[in-house]
């Protein structure tokens, strides 16, 4: 296990919804190694969103453990997973989630300003990131005047600019047409090539077979 | 976030949306210039009280009958302060310094067919030494006038000027008609902007008790000067004890100059603290108005807050970045209303609003309001940074 990016034992999510109870997540166990690609595939309302969710300290579980990078942050403050949240993970959302304010370079560079750094010193390493996804071109366009393809790979390369331990996409094709979608796995199939760990969620097998492992998730277990 | 940074995030939000932190800052705005308008005008009206009574002596006191006829009649019996009487209080005092009688009396005058009325004051001729009256033209009654009961008059200034318009130099030896009888001009005051003494006409006491008192006898007043400031209050009680032995002192009203300036600077202040509070009124409204648009604001922006909490932005960055967007609301929209206001004070100052600001009201009309931004502005900055990222995120 001395690779291990993520070690989650028998996670369990129970959402309150007035008087009931629903387990979403009913005891997941996952493990996964530096330098993997996994898929995490289910249907809707398979609880994988959850799960993801969990994965990127946005979630907080009910009960299990979880490991990243070895460390438990099972009991981790809100201010602890903040952090974790800006430095060691980049999340990737189906509906790109950039700030419609900013420009795709103010938008990369956020995650970096946020860690208390000048803008201009980190001007670079935003550039960087959006040459990555290739599209250096086009960073002092808002995100209305780019097109849902373009706004994805903005949005990976926020994720990308803070050098995070583990990428995770959430349905990141979900609201592209097929040869943006196409694009945007190929990217990912890049971007693991050049050593990132990436942990990708859809409904898709056409987009999970692209993985170098599929996990399935069905009804809040694993398959 | 650097400071630096959180500030540049704010301009760029605020930029986008031009109106609503206009509107949100109107309340504000309104709010500085009342404030600023009213510690105008309270400065105006101390100044106003003590120009009017600048010339005053603080060491005189007024003695005089209260609900005697002036107050519109009652059943009391109406004293006569007389000559005897000044003397009576001079007499072994330690605290007084001098002591007069005059009279008071309404007055029909005329001259060259014109005929107005005017209040006339019988007084001896130290009156005008112990008010610091000084003369535009002539002299003032003098002690012979007085003892002779010569028909002499002195004018004010607002008098002399009604009757023999702008330019009355050579006056002095007019004959004017006073009461059906002939008195010859010997002065006139010089303006001091005073309507009890400036639309006045003054005889000596003795010719006004023998030709000039109706058949009520005119009002009668005493005026003694304390030795000294400090014992004015000794002075008022001496006067009292003394006066008691021959009058009801219930009905005898004591008055110093000092306390008169006192009063009328209390009684301004109190005007300034009631406008005050209307002021503050105004900039709690403004507050809450900041309030609501902000907490409108964190709604439409809960989506945009739990982003920034997805990728890490801490809890006092988000709660920076809506404080600062409130103090920049509030503090701006102080800063516009000092602006407004430096240009409406000068044009109603015009049009006779007595308004005199001072750099302190604006740099006071500004803290006001960057504390009522702050004040109003925490409930909804911590609403924001309290938001679970989760939560945020799903909001549509």
């Amino acid at each position: 296990m001395a690779n291990s990016v993520i070690h989650m034992n028998n996670i369990v999510k129970t959402y309150e919804m007035g008087e009931e109870k629903v387990d979403v997540l009913k005891g997941v166990s996952i493990d996964i190694n530096e330098g993997e690609f996994v898929c995490i595939l289910g249907p809707s309302g398979s609880g994988k969103s959850t799960l993801m969710n969990i994965i990127g300290c946005i979630d907080t579980l009910s009960h299990g453990e979880y490991y990243l990078d070895n460390e438990n942050i099972t009991t981790s403050n809100e201010d602890k997973l903040t952090e974790i949240r800006n430095k060691r993970i980049g999340f990737i959302f189906q509906k790109f989630n950039l700030l419609s304010k900013y420009d795709a370079l103010y938008n990369v560079a956020l995650p970096l300003l946020t860690r208390g750094r000048r803008y201009k010193d980190v001007v670079d390493e935003a550039k960087n990131a959006l040459r990555e996804v290739g599209l250096e071109d086009r960073m002092n366009h808002k995100p209305n005047e780019l097109s849902g393809g373009q706004q994805q790979r903005v949005a990976i390369a926020r994720a990308l600019v803070g050098n995070p331990d583990i990428l995770l996409a959430d349905e990141p094709t979900g609201n592209l047409d097929s040869k943006s979608g196409e694009d945007v796995i190929h990217l990912f199939k890049e971007l693991n090539k050049r050593g990132h760990t990436i942990v990708l969620i859809t409904h898709d097998m056409n987009v999970a077979k692209n993985a170098g492992r599929i996990i399935s998730i069905k009804d809040g277990l694993i398959d | 976030m650097l400071f630096w940074e959180i500030i540049k995030t704010v301009l760029i939000n605020m930029k986008s949306n031009k109106i609503r932190v206009l509107l949100t800052g109107l309340g504000i705005i309104v709010g500085a210039i009342t404030i600023i308008f009213v510690l105008g005008i309270g400065r105006k009206s101390t100044l106003d009280i003590e120009e009017q009574y600048k010339n005053l002596n603080v060491k005189m006191i007024n003695v005089m009958q209260m609900g005697g006829r002036m107050f519109g009649g009652s059943n009391t019996k109406q004293i006569r302060f007389s000559k005897e009487d000044a003397t009576y209080l001079m007499q072994d005092s330690e605290y007084l310094d001098d002591v007069e009688t005059m009279l008071t009396e309404n007055a029909s005058i005329t001259y060259n067919k014109d005929t107005a009325s005017y209040s006339l004051y019988g007084v001896m001729n130290k009156y005008a030494e112990m008010n610091n009256y000084e003369m535009q033209y002539g002299e003032f009654i003098s002690e012979e006038n007085d003892t002779n009961k010569e028909k002499v008059v002195v004018l004010g200034y607002d008098t002399a000027e009604y009757f023999f318009g702008e330019n009355f130099e050579d006056i002095t030896g007019t004959y004017i008609t006073l009461g059906g009888k002939k008195f010859q001009i010997i002065g006139v005051l010089t303006r001091r902007g005073e309507t009890t003494i400036d639309e006045v006409v003054y005889v000596p006491y003795e010719t006004c008790k023998k030709y000039l008192v109706g058949s009520r006898g005119g009002m009668t007043r005493i005026i003694a000067f304390a030795t000294d400031v400090k014992f004015v209050e000794q002075a008022k009680e001496e006067i009292l004890t003394k006066l008691g032995e021959n009058y009801d002192v219930n009905t005898i009203n004591v008055r110093d100059a000092g306390s008169r300036v006192t009063s009328a600077i209390e009684s301004a202040n109190t005007m300034t603290l009631m406008l005050m509070s209307i002021a503050v009124i105004v900039l709690i409204v403004g507050g809450i108005g900041i309030m609501n648009v902000l907490l409108v604001s964190v709604r439409e922006r809960t989506k945009e807050i739990g982003i920034l909490k997805a990728i890490g932005t801490r809890k006092k960055d988000i709660l920076s970045i809506f404080m600062i967007e409130a103090i920049f609301i509030s503090v701006g929209g102080a800063a516009i209303g000092v602006a407004i206001s430096m240009i409406l004070v000068p044009i109603l100052s015009g049009f006779g609003v007595g308004v005199v600001n001072s750099t302190d009201d604006f740099l006071i009309a500004i803290a006001f309001s960057l504390i009522t931004g702050v004040f109003f502005g925490y409930y909804p900055a911590k609403k924001a940074s309290d938001l679970k990222p989760i939560d945020a995120l799903r909001y549509e």
